[in-house]
């Protein structure tokens, strides 16, 4: 999909006033978050693993090189096929030249964040091909044409009644009359509609949670078994995986499972996962002809710098997003591109560019409660305060942000004179706002007093309170 | 070409020093190593973990004290079909499937009442079976039926993940490696939790002890 | 208030303490200095005010102007440096001096050891009094039902969550109620309530809504800037909770107008 992260305040304040979605996301707090934490304090190991996540992730990154060389020798090895690519455009052209090459039709794809980034869908439809979502929530922010709005709960801004008229508009073609609105049968739509197209399958797409460099293994998470249906069914099975998601050994995904788990869902583990090397063997009765894996940069070799490289130990949880007093207020959507809330805000501007993702680091209170969440510990408040340099410096920040900052840092360097200014101004509102003790209204500052009021300075600056008392003393 | 590119981008990142021949000999050496994290601790001996936890995951299950005793077993898991007709692994063909069944030894079908296929291991931290792909064991049968019947040697049973990449060898990997802990499930539709979604709808575990 | 234990068992002379006042303590309630004061000669230190101090430079900072804040911090520690601690009213600001300022000052060798050691020595006030002094309030009382307000980088840079309670609990006539979503940033995040208003008061509606199930008559916090948010909230709804900084009430003088409140005529 394309990006569209300008706009974030417009479309934020679109989903402050919709009910639905308000409602919606709320429902996170009383379940992943409360579920995260029963997990959580249910292991005196957590602190640990949360060590040891971290250090498996940097250790990989910091060698890099090492590790996807010795994964893709292991893929190779096993008969599967390794693609390099440096960008989306890139990443898009060798998977529609192999889905040409085999002469596909129909393409069913498991849950891959990676080629949403890369606008895969989007391209290969453009090429004339059937591109089903299998995973339930996929499919139905498909069959909306819409994004999804959380990178492990794709529909939590739908109800189940926008389903249900989703469902009736688009499986009366399947035989599904009639608009009923139980989750049950509405997942058992999905399953009736989907079994056909998993086995219609020409090529099966799916991302990667992790690359093992040991085995030259896939690693896919999934509570409803469609990402094995679709790697398994199809003739040709494709991963799409960002180059941060390789490590070393299976080992160490089983250290980034339990963090996995927990940090996404609340749960100890998912109903599946699986590990996939290669293309069907001798005398395997199923399984793909052919395994591509296609490895994409896409800006994180960028990352790989310097400053952002603890960003690339990500593992996709969603749990900065679901403990983000803005996300949790606004939602997926506002951020206007794949990935939402913290990790999106550092992600975004640096795949997709600054000039696109400019609002995105500046909408946070830098609380920290990512951070604190976050199972490999990424200092995501540090990354955003990063970005909101790299602005500045840069010349992103313009205007009435800058000058402002400016003003009051070149005051803020002359003692004498700011305790001079702020003195008569906090004597000014002082008198003004006596009577009632607040404000509500004040001339450039209605951004504070549109839904507040302001309390009013009690008298005199306190180091004019101070000097006087000393001299008195 | 991209290759190359993205290689040389990640060497400039990481700047130049990384790379030395030593560097490289710790690397390997991890990778012989394969090091372990910290585990969860098992709450309660091996078995009875894995048992409470399976169940805790929605398994169902039961205990034979013998092989030759599956095939009544899975009798009684479709008391209501005269003909069962059932697709099984080869891994487990010859324990004495009844004649007047119709059973698909081949890949799985679009349309899978009941699938029997062999497990590799039950991993206890979890309550976890492992099910890898085999010529004679593949991996359809796991996902495409409506109850998935998997059979399990008690001795199997190990307590963590880390256990059973120990005891498989990496020159053999199997092709695919399911890791299952429960029927096939989504909350995608208003969060409610629906089972199943596309695999089984029912996971019934049969663990062998002899 | 008690005598404060000996920091240390050699050293007999009183601690000589700098008060790092805070922008919005200096403008919007200087009380809440005085109470600092109050808190801290009560406790056995001798408490001085540089006049040279001004801010500790997180606005530019947090806004992506790491150079000027840089040199406010480089002032900041020309200002402090002399004083065996400097200890504000405020979690985030005495973070920016405990976490930020070594960090941004990290690479400039003439810089990075002055400021690891004026980071050794700041302490937001609550966490000074009880984890450095190991005060007890002694002889104050306050009459009301209080809900704490942990504000963020009090909480999670420098752990502040046990210390205001403790202090409180020994305040005559204080209930402690705690709020549902207790860790929940309340929306204010410096430039973040202006730039970002409706996000912001959604947020603070959320902690009011809060405040207003827990039962309490008085919110308290250690962090100004979250109180005039909270307060400039519950004043717009017209509701009668008071607000009042943490420093305030264990001071014994939170007995004038709350914030937001008009003075009695």
């Amino acid at each position: 999909m394309s990006a569209q992260p300008q706009g974030f305040q417009q479309r934020a304040a679109q989903a402050l006033s919709d009910e639905n979605l308000q409602r919606s996301i709320g429902s996170l707090k009383g379940g992943f978050v409360a579920a995260r934490a029963r997990a959580v304090s249910a292991l005196p190991e957590f602190e640990a693993m949360r060590e040891a996540g971290r250090a498996i992730k940097d250790h990989t990154l910091d060698n890099l090189d090492y590790y996807l060389t010795r994964y893709e020798a292991e893929v190779v090895r096993r008969g599967g096929h390794v693609h390099w690519a440096s960008d989306a455009q890139d990443a898009c052209r060798i998977i529609r030249d192999i889905c040409a090459r085999v002469g596909a039709k129909t393409v069913t794809k498991g849950k891959s964040m990676v080629s949403e980034e890369i606008g895969l869908n989007d391209a290969l439809e453009a090429d004339g091909l059937e591109v089903i979502e299998t995973d339930a929530g996929e499919y139905i922010v498909q069959l909306a044409k819409e994004a999804p709005s959380h990178i492990v709960m794709p529909t939590i801004h739908k109800t189940t009644s926008q389903i249900a008229s989703l469902f009736h508009e688009h499986h009366r073609q399947y035989g599904f009359e009639h608009h009923v609105e139980d989750p049950a049968e509405l997942i058992g739509q999905v399953r009736s509609v989907l079994r056909g197209k998993f086995f219609a399958a020409d090529v099966g797409i799916t991302g990667a949670n992790f690359l093992v460099a040991e085995t030259g293994s896939n690693v896919i998470v999934t509570n409803e078994g469609n990402g094995d249906l679709t790697s398994t069914l199809a003739r040709v099975h494709i991963v799409t995986a960002g180059i941060e998601k390789v490590v070393p050994t299976l080992n160490d995904t089983s250290v980034l499972l339990r963090l996995l788990a927990r940090s996404a869902l609340g749960m100890d583990v998912t109903s599946y996962v699986t590990y996939s090397t290669g293309p069907r063997r001798e005398g395997d009765l199923d399984g793909p002809e052919e395994y591509h894996v296609v490895l994409v940069d896409n800006g994180r070799t960028k990352m790989l710098e310097g400053a952002y490289r603890p960003m690339l130990r990500c593992i996709r949880c969603g749990a900065c997003m679901n403990h983000c007093p803005v996300y949790l207020s606004v939602g997926g959507h506002a951020y206007g591109w794949v990935y939402p809330g913290p990790m999106g805000a550092v992600l975004t501007p640096m795949i997709a560019g600054h000039e696109k993702a400019q609002e995105l680091p500046h909408a946070c209170t830098l609380n920290g409660r990512c951070q604190q969440v976050c199972p490999v510990k990424i200092p995501l408040p540090d990354m955003l305060r990063h970005l909101r340099h790299d602005q500045w410096e840069e010349g992103f920040i313009r205007g009435k942000a800058r000058w402002g900052i400016d003003a009051w840092a070149w005051l803020a360097t002359r003692p004498k004179l700011y305790h001079a200014v702020t003195r008569t101004l906090v004597g000014i509102g002082a008198l003004l706002g006596r009577s009632s003790g607040r404000f509500r209204r004040l001339p450039l500052a209605s951004g504070w007093t549109t839904g507040r009021d302001m309390p009013a300075p009690q008298g005199t600056t306190f180091h004019a309170a101070w000097a006087k008392s000393k001299k008195q003393g | 070409m991209g290759r190359d590119k993205i290689l040389q981008r990640i060497r400039s990142a990481l700047g130049e020093s990384h790379a030395s021949e030593h560097d490289r000999a710790l690397l390997d050496a991890r990778m012989d190593q394969r090091p372990s994290g910290p585990k969860v601790a098992l709450g309660a001996e091996r078995m009875s973990q894995f048992l409470t936890k399976v169940i805790a995951n929605n398994f169902t299950v039961e205990r034979l004290a013998s092989q030759q005793l599956l095939v009544s077993a899975v009798r009684a898991l479709m008391p209501d079909d005269e003909t069962p007709d059932i697709s099984v692994a080869k891994a487990i063909q010859s324990l004495g499937w009844p004649a007047d069944w119709k059973i698909n030894y081949g890949p799985g079908r679009h349309v899978e009442r009941l699938c029997v296929t062999q497990a590799l291991a039950g991993i206890a931290e979890t309550g976890s079976v492992v099910v890898a792909s085999a010529p004679d064991n593949p991996t359809t049968l796991n996902f495409l039926p409506d109850m998935h019947v998997i059979v399990l040697r008690a001795e199997d049973v190990v307590d963590h993940p880390e256990d059973v990449w120990a005891r498989m060898a990496l020159e053999n990997w199997p092709r695919a490696v399911n890791v299952i802990s429960g029927p096939s499930r989504t909350a995608d539709v208003g969060g409610i939790i629906v089972r199943p979604a596309h695999g089984p709808k029912r996971v019934h575990l049969i663990v062998i002890d002899a | 208030m008690s005598q404060p234990e000996p920091t240390s068992g050699s050293s007999t002379s009183p601690p000589r303490v700098a008060l790092f006042v805070t922008c919005l303590v200096d403008l919007f309630r200087p009380s809440v200095g005085f109470a600092a004061i109050k808190l801290l000669e009560d406790a056995g230190c001798i408490v001085e005010v540089p006049s040279q101090q001004v801010c500790c430079g997180q606005p530019a900072y947090n806004s992506g102007d790491t150079e000027a804040a840089r040199r406010i911090a480089k002032q900041v520690i020309e200002t402090f440096c002399e004083f065996d601690y400097v200890v504000g009213p405020s979690g985030s600001c005495m973070s920016m001096l405990r976490k930020d300022y070594p960090e941004m000052l990290k690479d400039d060798p003439a810089w990075s050891a002055r400021a690891d050691s004026l980071s050794q020595r700041s302490y937001e006030l609550m966490s000074f009094l009880s984890d450095v002094l190991h005060v007890r309030v002694e002889g104050i009382s306050y009459a009301g039902t209080v809900a704490y307000h942990d504000s963020c980088s009090g909480l999670r840079t420098l752990g502040i969550k046990a210390q205001p309670r403790q202090l409180l609990s020994d305040v005559a006539g204080l209930e402690l109620r705690e709020l549902q979503d207790a860790e929940t940033c309340c929306g204010f995040g410096g430039t973040f309530c202006v730039k970002y208003p409706d996000i912001s008061v959604k947020m603070v509606s959320d902690k009011v809504g809060n405040i207003d199930m827990s039962g309490a008559d008085t919110v308290i916090g250690g962090d100004l800037g979250c109180l005039l948010n909270i307060a400039g909230r519950l004043k717009r709804l017209g509701k009668t909770t008071r607000v009042f900084h943490a420093a305030e009430v264990l001071a014994g003088m939170a007995k004038g107008p709350g914030i937001g409140e008009a003075e009695k005529t």
